[in-house]
């Protein structure tokens, strides 16, 4: 759903759109922080290290190497890995506080407070 | 607790958001650099762009037809001048956008706002040598000149066109980089742009390393190191009989030579003193379709993206084909359907600095002959990113601006003394006209006159046309100058050091279809001095490209473009034939080592051609660089001197090898030129078996040399690191780190002749486009392009890449 949604956003909407959609997504859907975080983390990893791929391979990697270039010479194929870490990390950053955040707004269901 | 962390969480990923969309230190914003939608990834090309396209661009008064060609040459088709320099501005735009604002930037002395304080020195000086001030100027006589003004404001209103309709993710990717917006262009960025040029071909100055080099020095001493006509000259104008006109009256010289305090160290960013360029045109009774030849390359620091952008313009006033500078429009270099013309620069001194000797600390008021002027200050704010304004206070004299390096502590504590700079850039001239002109003269008198309107800088123009005249003309602003004017720090507190008037147009250097059937010109001086009544200067490139191109010229016949083609790649040093035969009779084979034998037997059998592939080059080069230092280390103190060019340094050596100049005064034997270069030979070898081991692969003269072309912003990785090239720097093909030439061209004028040309980049400024470093390898080569001269956006499909039709609205 994150992937989606940012997919179409990202057309029109700056990156920041990205950790937005990923805040929300998991405020409705997550099951835990964990599960947020990864999911947030793994939509964006995916949908930025496969269209960075994509675009890597469509280019002859020309950009990529000279942009690895100005970075102290780290090679080409690196810079679409690096670009999902960027966008997964943020992304799965907003997710988990997404999910904490609803989590306080949740009617506690805390079976140990109930009176015997 | 739970709202606690909800908090928390939720400001992690706040702020992890904010961090990555902002710029930390020279790190780009992160997350919306990488960002695959709209960062750097937006900026690779992914297709090969082949669609014809229609644009609505608002302020276009016509339809203008655009026809971009397979190697990516914009050719415009438009209706009226407005729409011609519009379009190309936009076209311009399109591809240069980038290397234009940042061109504008370096010329105003704005970097620093957008690279933070690591170019506040540079800042610091571009406002002190007043080109800002400079610029004004300029736009002051663009002001009078309505056919300009059109052409600057039109160019503008297209560059603005494509600016205004960018997005954030359309933006180059320097700018994503570098994380801002260009501002709106303006005929002002233009004149900036062309100031630039005109710095890079004129700024350099000796005066202060001559001045301290004068000191050290009998005069009779002075004169043989510094001669005032450099030896073996093949001068442009050859003939050694008077000019026939009548000189204006020539300036005085003062009695008592003014002897300098040298109170500023020198100024920090001389343009290279290498810059030097090659043309010539032959006429018809010596090529083999009977009608001329032009060729030209014209040398500077190349870097990507390249110098130069190719582009064709047509309207119903011009039709030309040729190199423009991003940033300025009209084409620079370049043909017609009637002419050819090609620039080598004049090197005559047009850059004066005066000694200012000031009232008291405050510099308001400084002394002119017997009484005290007051200055006017110019503020300078220069904004700096990530820290606060600096704010400078230039000081104008009525010479120019004092400049004076950052930080500098006056030497006298009442007194202090910096230069005024007096430089023909200065001045309010319009110098676009003369290429508003050049690009439609049609005839030998046109180009005459447009030429005349090129203030600065100042260039040796030849010429051919399609009647079959060669021409040269050594155009430019040039002082009436008394003998020796402006050859050391002037006095600015006496009249006789300032400039009085300028030679007239008619009274420069120039040849006209001359018996010896041809016309050239590499930087050396315009006429002999015993001939020339005026004093041009004293520092023009030394003769050896020169004597190459006339002496080879003079030699051939029934010339076609393809020989003048493999003469722009000519890589044979007169030098090296001159002194490495001396050289090598020095060495005392018994007493080499292994390593030395194999270096000194390469020289033997070497014809002096600078092949890249070949180690004699390298081993001669090493040699003479450790042997000059060698001769005059001795001589000249550490610091801020002059030497002896290389051709005296040659001379000495071959007539007076016995000479106290090759006397080592820091040992106690008397040396001669024949120890020297057997001491300097072993130095040589070892330095290079030092660097590279044995002799192998690495002792190739390419190597050596080691060509590049570096990015235009220094970025690391947007450039190319090595190149492989034949040539030298005093060859005809004269490549030296990453200085060579910029734009080669062959013009054949017969009426089935055809130009070529190339220049090592492609057109695409974009580092993301397959065309950003396209032909550097058949640049490196020597193979030229066919250009394409079109009459009608129809004529020739085959080279069509795609069609870009531009409507008003």
């Amino acid at each position: 759903m994150i992937l989606l949604f940012s997919a179409i956003a990202q057309l029109v909407l700056p990156w920041w759109i990205v950790p937005v959609i990923a805040y929300g997504s998991a405020w409705v859907g997550s099951k835990s922080a964990g599960k947020a975080f990864l999911s947030g983390f793994l939509a964006i990893f995916l949908l930025w290290t496969g269209y960075a791929l994509w675009i890597y391979i469509n280019n002859d990697g020309i950009l990529a190497s000279r942009v690895g270039g100005l970075l102290g010479g780290l090679p080409g194929w690196l810079m679409p890995l690096i670009t999902g870490l960027l966008g997964g990390l943020a992304s799965g950053t907003a997710a988990f506080a997404g999910f904490v955040s609803a989590d306080a707004f949740r009617k506690p269901v805390a079976p140990d407070f109930r009176l015997p | 607790m739970k709202f606690l962390y909800a908090f928390l969480s939720t400001a992690l990923a706040g702020a992890l958001a904010f961090v990555l969309s902002i710029s930390v230190g020279p790190l780009p914003p992160l997350a919306t650099f990488f960002d695959p939608f709209a960062g750097f990834w937006a900026n690779a090309e992914t297709s090969d762009g082949k669609k014809d396209r229609t644009l609505s661009l608002s302020g276009l008064t016509a339809p203008v037809q655009v026809v971009m060609d397979n190697r990516g040459v914009p050719h415009i088709f438009a209706q009226n001048a407005y729409d011609l320099y519009f379009a190309q501005g936009y076209a311009t735009a399109v591809d240069r956008l980038f290397q234009m604002e940042f061109g504008a930037r370096a010329a105003a002395g704005r970097l620093s706002e957008v690279l933070g304080d690591r170019t506040l020195a540079y800042d610091r000086y571009q406002r002190n040598i007043g080109m800002a001030w400079a610029a004004e100027n300029m736009m002051k006589a663009v002001e009078s000149d309505a056919a300009g003004k059109l052409v600057m404001e039109a160019y503008a209103d297209g560059v603005n066109a494509y600016i205004n309709q960018l997005r954030a993710r359309d933006l180059p990717v320097e700018f994503k980089l570098l994380n801002y917006r260009p501002e709106p262009w303006s005929a002002f960025k233009s004149a900036l742009v062309s100031k630039n040029m005109q710095y890079t071909l004129t700024g350099y100055s000796d005066e202060l390393p001559m001045s301290n080099s004068k000191m050290l020095f009998s005069a009779e001493d002075f004169d043989t190191l510094f001669p005032l006509y450099s030896p073996y000259q093949d001068p442009i104008v050859p003939d050694t009989t008077p000019f026939r006109f009548t000189p204006v009256p020539l300036p005085t010289a003062p009695e008592a030579t003014f002897q300098p305090k040298v109170a500023a160290p020198a100024p920090q960013f001389q343009p290279d003193k290498a810059n030097g360029s090659n043309n010539w045109a032959v006429h018809g009774s010596k090529t083999l379709s009977g009608y001329p030849i032009l060729s030209n390359d014209m040398h500077l620091g190349n870097t990507l993206p390249a110098i130069w952008y190719e582009v064709q313009l047509n309207s119903p006033e011009v039709n030309v084909y040729g190199v423009s500078i991003p940033g300025v429009p009209t084409v620079i270099v370049g043909f017609n359907e009637q002419i050819a013309w090609g620039f080598t620069n004049v090197g005559a001194d047009v850059m004066d600095w005066y000694e200012i000797t000031f009232k008291d600390a405050s510099r308001n008021e400084y002394q002119y002959e017997g009484a005290w002027l007051p200055v006017v200050n110019r503020e300078e704010i220069i904004r700096i990113k990530g820290k606060p304004v600096f704010a400078d206070t230039v000081k104008f004299t009525h010479h120019g601006p004092v400049a004076y390096k950052s930080g500098e502590s006056p030497m006298f504590e009442h007194i202090p003394a910096g230069h005024a700079l007096r430089w023909t850039a200065h001045g309010e001239e319009n110098v676009l006209q003369a290429f508003i002109k050049l690009n439609a003269a049609q005839n030998y008198e046109a180009y005459v006159e447009a030429v005349s309107f090129l203030a600065n800088p100042g260039q040796n123009i030849a010429y051919a046309d399609r009647a079959g005249n060669i021409a040269l003309y050594v155009t430019g602003k040039h002082p009436v100058r008394w003998k020796q004017q402006g050859r050391f720090v002037s006095d600015g507190s006496k009249k006789a050091y300032e400039w009085s008037s300028f030679i007239p147009h008619d009274q420069k250097p120039n040849l006209k279809n001359p018996a010896r059937g041809f016309v050239s010109s590499a930087n050396q001086f315009s006429a002999d001095p015993a001939a020339y009544p005026y004093y041009l200067g004293w520092d023009f490139a030394s003769y050896e490209r020169g004597s190459r191109i006339n002496q080879r010229l003079q030699e051939m016949n029934e010339i076609t473009a393809n020989d003048m083609r493999l003469l722009q790649m000519d890589a044979k040093s007169l030098h090296a034939q001159r002194m490495l035969p001396a050289l090598l009779d020095a060495v005392e084979i018994d007493s080499l080592t292994e390593v030395e034998t194999e270096a000194y037997l390469s020289l033997k059998g070497w014809d002096f051609v600078n092949r890249g592939e070949e180690m004699a080059p390298s081993v001669f080069n090493a040699w003479w660089s450790v042997f000059n230092s060698t001769v005059w280390s001795d001589e000249f103190p550490d610091g801020t001197y002059e030497w002896p060019s290389r051709p005296v340094t040659v001379k000495l050596a071959l007539e007076s090898p016995d000479s106290k100049w090759f006397d080592d005064k820091s040992t106690p034997a008397t040396e001669q030129f024949r120890d020297i270069a057997r001491i300097a030979f072993k130095k040589a070898i070892q330095n290079l078996e030092k660097n590279n081991g044995k002799p192998g692969p690495a002792w190739r003269w390419s190597k050596q040399k080691a060509y590049r072309l570096p990015n235009l912003a220094r970025l690391p990785g947007f450039g190319v690191d090595f190149l492989e090239t034949s040539g030298c720097s005093e060859c005809v093909n004269a490549t030296q780190d990453n200085h060579g030439p910029s734009w080669r061209m062959v013009v054949d004028l017969s009426p089935e002749g055809k130009a070529m040309g190339i220049y090592p980049g492609g057109q695409s400024g974009n580092p993301g486009s397959k065309n950003y470093e396209a032909d550097i390898k058949e640049w490196a080569a020597g193979h030229l392009h066919t250009l394409y001269l079109l009459r009608s956006p129809n004529e020739l499909p085959e080279i069509v890449h795609y069609s870009l039709l531009m409507k008003g609205n």
